[in-house]
């Protein structure tokens, strides 16, 4: 059985022009030790998926479905349950660690603080161990740095004090959202390889949420493509770059820059943004940016089919996408 | 939060003196004046700082490390606006040594024998022009005892903000 399953998740937000669903229908699971990618443009519900698995969404949001994780359904649970699993049995990274460690406390008082919660260390054990999480973060000089306040740090680095942070109970899943938007590029790949090396020697499962193609294609086992607050497409990761097959997938990799393509060229968009999460078409949510769209796309929901062993994409016109080629698709 | 903005709409010095004339002239009952019309301020203050704080990423990121609300309040959220509150306090508090003299100088603050600054200004009023200085010592010291509290909240707010000082 999967560590996390999840089924028929639907977020839905109250906002003051009525009710938003962020998520809708989502279904995944992640075995122990799995990597899974959520990969989708801005809007799409990725992190409010990502939050409503935490139990972290905002009050005025309604959460339907199932999470069953390690056989109990977190829905179900209290918040005062929540704060037992969060921090200690799933932990979460985000996207800004200029705002994500609190400014007023040390660095080390910040790592030792889930040691004391969920470990029940005394302050000299939760110490030594946040200088080894420190050590294992990759931060050369953890003995001087533990004393320091987060605005002495440098983005890269805080970001490693929040891995250190996520890590420090051994958490079953990590999920990282979005964790290296706000680094620059070289930091980004030290900050995703410490990520991956983690998680494979600590067994955890890790979801990533990224929009970055290249981040999800080099770090994860499966890829879940979102849009619009639904799952598109979903497989193995090999599988899906091997053979893309929703025209949103397609779109997504077409829009990619690629090196060596001749200069001045236009760089290939999808037509068209998000759709509006309140008033979402009948149909099937990509209708109004695809190429293939016809009157069936328009009202009715696409089912999704398994195209190969674990494969699956949520399309009306499966076969016609396979046999196009993405470059006709969106030129 | 509707109480405070009931006494938000009469001027403070003003409920004050109500109060008093409901209670009776006093030492003891122009603090309670003067104390009780005060709280809104720092309710408002404290409720606005604090809201603003929760939406931050490092509460998410605390709640993300399963802390509840009660520890979030008194780890995360009061240490960040507790600078704000000191520096209010102090600002205040000298608020409320010229509210004591005003009282005292119409008689409705601090009673004889006990000695108050707002009262001997009442009292060298009459002496004004044979000894002026009987008023300008009283003067004079509710002065540097105000500056003096605002200097005090404004070197407590560099204190006690880490991103303020720096190391010496």
């Amino acid at each position: 059985m999967s560590l996390l399953n999840v089924k028929d998740l639907s977020v839905i937000l109250s906002t003051s022009e009525g009710p938003a669903r962020a998520v809708r229908n989502l279904n995944f699971h992640l075995n122990r030790g799995e990597t899974l990618g959520i990969v989708g443009e801005s809007g799409c519900g990725k992190s409010m998926a990502a939050l409503a698995l935490m139990g972290l969404l905002p009050e005025q949001s309604e959460t339907v479905g199932e999470i069953k994780f390690d056989g109990q359904n977190l829905l179900e649970k209290s918040d005062a349950d929540m704060c037992q699993i969060r921090g200690n049995r799933l932990a979460m990274i985000f996207q800004e660690p200029m705002t994500s460690l609190n400014p007023v406390h040390t660095v080390g008082h910040q790592i030792m603080e889930p040691l004391r919660l969920h470990r029940n260390m005394s302050d000299n054990d939760a110490r030594s161990e946040t200088l080894r999480l420190l050590d294992r973060v990759g931060i050369p000089n953890p003995k001087e740095l533990v004393d320091n306040y987060p605005h002495q740090l440098s983005g890269g680095q805080r970001q490693r004090v929040m891995i250190a942070i996520a890590l420090s109970c051994q958490p079953d899943i990590l999920i990282a959202d979005e964790p290296t938007t706000a680094l620059d590029v070289t930091i980004q790949d030290q900050i995703l390889e410490l990520i991956q090396t983690l998680v494979r020697e600590e067994g955890m499962s890790l979801i990533l949420i990224s929009h970055d193609l290249g981040v999800i294609s080099e770090n994860t086992d499966n890829i879940l493509v979102m849009y619009g607050g639904s799952a598109v497409e979903t497989g193995q990761t090999a599988q899906i770059f091997d053979e893309l097959i929703h025209p949103y997938t397609q779109g997504l990799f077409a829009a990619m820059p690629k090196l060596g393509r001749a200069r001045g060229g236009r760089l290939v968009t999808i037509p068209g943004t998000v759709p509006d999460l309140i008033s979402l078409p009948s149909g099937c949510t990509f209708t109004d940016r695809c190429p293939l769209a016809t009157d069936i796309c328009r009202n009715t929901p696409p089912p999704a089919v398994e195209v190969k062993a674990n494969h699956f994409a949520a399309c009306h016109h499966i076969d016609e996408a396979r046999n196009r080629k993405t470059e006709e698709l969106f030129s | 939060m509707r109480f405070s903005d009931f006494s938000f709409a009469f001027p403070a010095i003003l409920s004050a003196i109500m109060l008093t004339a409901i209670l009776g002239p006093g030492g003891v009952n122009s603090i309670l004046a003067i104390g009780l019309y005060n709280i809104p301020v720092f309710a408002r203050l404290t409720r606005g700082s604090a809201n603003s704080i929760w939406t931050r990423e490092f509460v998410m990121a605390a709640r993300a490390s399963g802390k509840g609300r009660f520890r979030i309040t008194f780890e995360h959220i009061l240490p960040n606006i507790l600078s704000i509150i000191i520096v209010q306090a102090t600002i205040l508090f000298a608020i409320a040594i010229l509210a004591e003299a005003a009282l005292s100088y119409l008689g409705l603050g601090t009673q004889p024998p006990e000695p108050s600054w707002g009262r001997m200004l009442n009292e060298a009023q009459t002496l004004m022009f044979l000894d002026p200085m009987q008023a300008i010592y009283p003067g004079i010291a509710i002065a540097i005892a105000v500056f003096g509290l605002n200097l005090l909240g404004d070197g407590l707010r560099d204190v006690l903000d880490p991103r303020l000082s720096r190391k010496r």
